[in-house]
């Protein structure tokens, strides 16, 4: 239970992190390439319980 | 002897307090139906009169539903007003001098939303617990009363068969709705709510997939348990019926003279206590029915604030918002649609208990 819930408030603060930078990022050509590494910052900590069950059992 | 007598002396020596005052409690909190005695119904059973006032009753229920409504109209206007900001600051973006502060408000607003509809939804989630809960206990208290009641009417294979099974499923599927399922609707609602801060969608499938999930596992569950109770019923019913069968034609053959006077009011008395069974299975139905029947008006009448909302805001606000307010109405009637198939299920092993034995004729 307790990993669950580190796990949503962890996704829920990553999301609100990453669409504030995102916003502030100034236009150029890095920030399409920031915003790729961004999408997979969230991809990894949506799948952080997967990780968390396959080390566990 | 007649069978009013036969009644009352049986009504007399069981302990029905517990049960009568559950059912008491559950019918003063809804307001819906009258205070119901064991005593009361068998009474009203065996002179023909109804048990209910439907007009009443429909009455109530649509008054306690309008009275949902009309408290949580303020919550809804608070997520209008917000939402009515968030589209002046989307359309007046360009006076603010840069794209970039309009949307850092939008979103700071989307937060706020956030924030009030998951405070509303915590609340709703909480009176689904207390009332899987209060319905489970029910339960528990009810069984102890009519287990006893059909082993005194015989069942005696069928008793102490259904009793373990009938005890481990309310308390295994009470288990289930508090640690699985609930907080996975829960968790699901959450996450629309996530998905709203941004136009794109990062965890949109995650909490189709959550809730999804949530409906899977309870149909699972009701399927199993109430497989398991069914069968197990038809099987001891019919060997119940070889033993009680046999016990009545022995005494009616064997014994010379008054076998057949001993072998009708033996029937009778199990008649009698198969009317006070059925009657404390009413109780039970009345007690669970009175203890979900709020919680489920609440939630509807939430779900339909949510709605509202959400066509509310659909011209003012962005769509991921109206999108989202939508998908947490859709949560909300699925607490609700989950706490009534909860409620089925424990009436379908009530039904099972009362359907067994009727009169002395087990078949």
């Amino acid at each position: 239970m307790e990993i669950i819930k580190q796990w949503v408030s962890n996704l829920f603060v990553i999301i609100l992190a990453v669409s504030f930078i995102e916003m502030l990022l100034p236009e150029g050509s890095m920030a399409k390439y920031i915003k790729f590494v961004f999408s997979l910052v969230i991809m990894a900590t949506v799948l952080y319980p997967v990780i968390y069950l396959v080390q566990e059992y | 002897m007649d069978y009013e007598t036969i009644i009352n002396e049986q009504l007399k020596a069981m302990n029905l307090d517990e049960l009568e005052s559950i059912a008491q409690e559950a019918a003063e909190t809804g307001g819906i139906f009258d205070e119901i005695t064991v005593k009361q119904i068998v009474n009203d059973l065996m002179h023909g009169q109804p048990l209910f006032d439907p007009d009443r009753i429909l009455d109530s229920i649509l008054q306690l539903f309008v009275m949902e409504v009309k408290g949580s109209v303020m919550l809804g206007c608070e997520i209008l007003t917000v939402c009515i900001v968030i589209g002046l600051l989307t359309n007046m973006s360009g006076s603010f001098g840069g794209k970039t502060v309009s949307s850092l408000g939008s979103m700071i607003c989307s937060c706020v939303v956030i924030a009030l509809c998951i405070g509303n939804f915590y609340q709703t989630y909480g009176y689904c617990q207390d009332a899987v809960g209060t319905m489970s206990s029910t339960m528990l208290i009810l069984l102890p009363v009519m287990i006893p009641l059909l082993i005194s009417m015989g069942g005696i294979s069928s008793g102490s068969i259904l009793d373990p099974v009938i005890i481990g499923a309310v308390s295994g599927f009470d288990f289930i709705m508090h640690h699985i399922v609930l907080p996975l609707v829960f968790l699901s609602a959450v996450f629309v709510m996530i998905n709203s801060i941004t136009d794109k969608d990062y965890v949109k499938k995650l909490a189709a997939f959550l809730r999804k999930g949530a409906i899977f596992i309870v149909g699972l569950c009701i399927t199993v348990f109430s497989g398991i109770t069914a069968v197990q019923g038809i099987i001891t019913k019919s060997a119940d019926g070889i033993l009680m069968n046999s016990a009545r034609f022995s005494i009616d053959n064997f014994v010379p003279i008054i076998g057949g006077f001993a072998a009708d009011s033996l029937e009778m008395v199990i008649s009698c206590i198969g009317l006070i069974k059925n009657a404390a299975g009413v109780v039970g139905i009345i007690a669970v029915v009175a203890v979900i029947i709020v919680p489920v008006i609440k939630i509807t009448a939430m779900a339909f604030i949510y709605k509202i909302i959400a066509v509310a805001a659909e011209p003012v606000a962005s769509k991921n918002i109206s999108d989202s307010i939508n998908e947490l109405g859709t949560a909300a009637v699925t607490m609700a649609v989950i706490l009534a198939a909860c409620a089925m299920m424990f009436l379908i092993f009530i039904t099972i208990l009362m359907g067994m034995g009727g009169g002395s004729i087990w078949k």
